[in-house]
């Protein structure tokens, strides 16, 4: 097939490169094992009007080469920040292989991966409409079969993206700023309370993630997966406000 | 019908034993296991009432029934001085009065996109407003928004039960997350300090374990 390529935005790739890209990417990359055909339109995916007319003439072009041969430009640079398993070619490679097996699936996440640099360009956007288009995202790759579970398995998906969407957001934020790249909190990261406001944002999306996680079934390995969902999301919040610190107290002296 | 009876299950089973109920039930019943048994049928509607009983205990165990009964009971704010849904609609009602009416409407169709524009539009905003709002962005899954205006509309009204429970709804799974967390050595909020040891520990047992999903990587970056 004639290898059309057609660029994901730049923007999308260097401000995501973090622990979210390639959560996404590794999960597009997985050998097909968890994601099912079944794409699934769920009550939480409402759009409104205004940025669905934005996003569907701009997308109109870049979706078309997209549906046909899905490519990612990735930056070279970026491509030392991926785990060291998995060269950005590689990456590549898989994910056109997977797009391809799931097209619909891969359709919908790209599309929303576009939706999210019109998003974050867009001004005056409250936070938690910005992160919502990432909790699409991953509630997409976690609906992995049309079933009884599904909206479950959604929920879980959704507030997990907004969880992660936000924590590197939080993550880079002292970055963004001398850039002048988007970051959700550029508003209020010089309040006082900007650690404990982030925190209680974060807090509130991991409830919903696992209120719906408690409701699946979950026999084996559950106990794993709490340990992850109640204690190790932190770890990054907790690395990101030591350094924070460290740095206030290095500019205090 | 009496779900625990349906799981065969005590009142306070752990939720960890419902689940291990409802999945060797749901294994026995499941259509694919019973195809040409002469229980098919029957087992066919037992394995529709083990998941409906399993769906009632979750949904009472998170609240979710009384937030229903609190749904039902959406429309019966009182202690307003607003006057919608039946009175004065016609020459005096003002601008506002009339968006936040047809919000209403939609809201309470399940349109929660068309009624928050409509919302949108509305100069003067007090405690139903916020209310509305609330609800309606909580449905669509902005719950960060969803929680300040749920604030908001409590500090107009602050005897409003309404309000208040809707607050309370949309902070329950961050309740029930502090409870949680506890036994799993915690989560920021809880300590001043920022102990990584136990949730390091955490990361390497996830990280062997879940490995196998994600090629090998690493679920969480740890140290």
């Amino acid at each position: 097939a004639a290898a059309v390529t057609a660029p994901m935005s730049p923007a999308v790739l260097s401000g995501a490169a973090s622990m979210a890209d390639w959560l996404i990417f590794a999960a597009l990359a997985d050998g097909g094992k968890h994601i099912a055909m079944n794409v699934y339109e769920s009550p939480g995916t409402e759009i409104c009007q205004a940025q669905r007319q934005i996003s569907t003439e701009l997308e109109e072009e870049a979706y078309k080469t997209v549906t046909a041969n899905l490519s990612f430009v990735y930056p070279h640079r970026e491509a030392e920040r991926l785990p060291s398993k998995l060269t950005a070619t590689e990456l590549k490679g898989r994910a056109e292989k997977i797009a391809a097996q799931y097209p619909q699936k891969a359709d919908l996440i790209a599309k929303k991966m576009n939706m999210l640099t019109i998003v974050e360009s867009a001004k005056d956007l409250p936070m938690d409409k910005v992160a919502k288009v990432f909790g699409e995202i991953m509630a997409e790759v976690f609906v992995y079969k049309d079933d009884v579970w599904k909206e479950d398995l959604y929920r879980l998906g959704f507030f997990l993206g907004k969880y992660i969407y936000l924590l590197d957001a939080y993550e880079d934020i002292e970055k963004d700023l001398k850039t002048g790249d988007y970051n959700p909190f550029r508003e209020i990261c010089r309040n006082e309370n900007f650690d404990e406001q982030v925190l209680n944002m974060l807090l509130l999306m991991i409830g919903e993630c696992t209120d719906a996680f408690e409701r699946l079934p979950l026999v084996e390995n559950v106990e794993i997966l709490r340990n992850i969902l109640y204690s190790g999301v932190w770890v990054r919040y907790g690395k990101s406000k030591t350094a924070r610190l460290e740095k206030e107290k290095k500019e205090d002296n | 019908m009496d779900p625990y009876k349906v799981l065969g299950v005590s009142f306070n089973a752990s939720d960890d034993e419902i689940k291990k109920a409802y999945r060797q039930l749901s294994r026995k019943y499941h259509p694919d296991a019973n195809v040409g048994k002469p229980e098919q049928e029957a087992y066919e509607e037992k394995f529709k009432e083990v998941q409906q009983a399993y769906n009632m205990i979750m949904d009472q165990r998170q609240g979710k029934a009384q937030a229903q009964q609190a749904y039902d009971d959406f429309w019966g704010f009182g202690g307003t001085t607003y006057t919608y849904g039946g009175q004065s609609q016609q020459q005096t009602e003002t601008q506002d009065e009339k968006y936040i009416r047809s919000a209403l409407n939609y809201i309470q169709n399940g349109y929660y996109r068309e009624g928050l524009n409509v919302l949108d539009q509305v100069q003067e905003r007090r405690g139903p407003w916020f209310y509305y709002s609330a609800f309606a962005n909580y449905k669509v899954g902005n719950n960060a928004i969803a929680l300040e205006h749920a604030k908001a509309a409590c500090a107009f009204e602050p005897d409003n039960y309404h309000y208040a429970n809707l607050l309370r709804q949309i902070q329950g799974g961050e309740t029930r997350y502090q409870q949680r967390s506890a036994q799993y050595g915690g989560n920021p909020s809880m300590y001043g300090g920022l102990n990584c040891a136990p949730m390091c520990g955490a990361c390497l047992v996830a990280n062997l374990c879940c490995g196998g999903g994600y090629m090998g990587l690493p679920l969480i970056l740890c140290c």
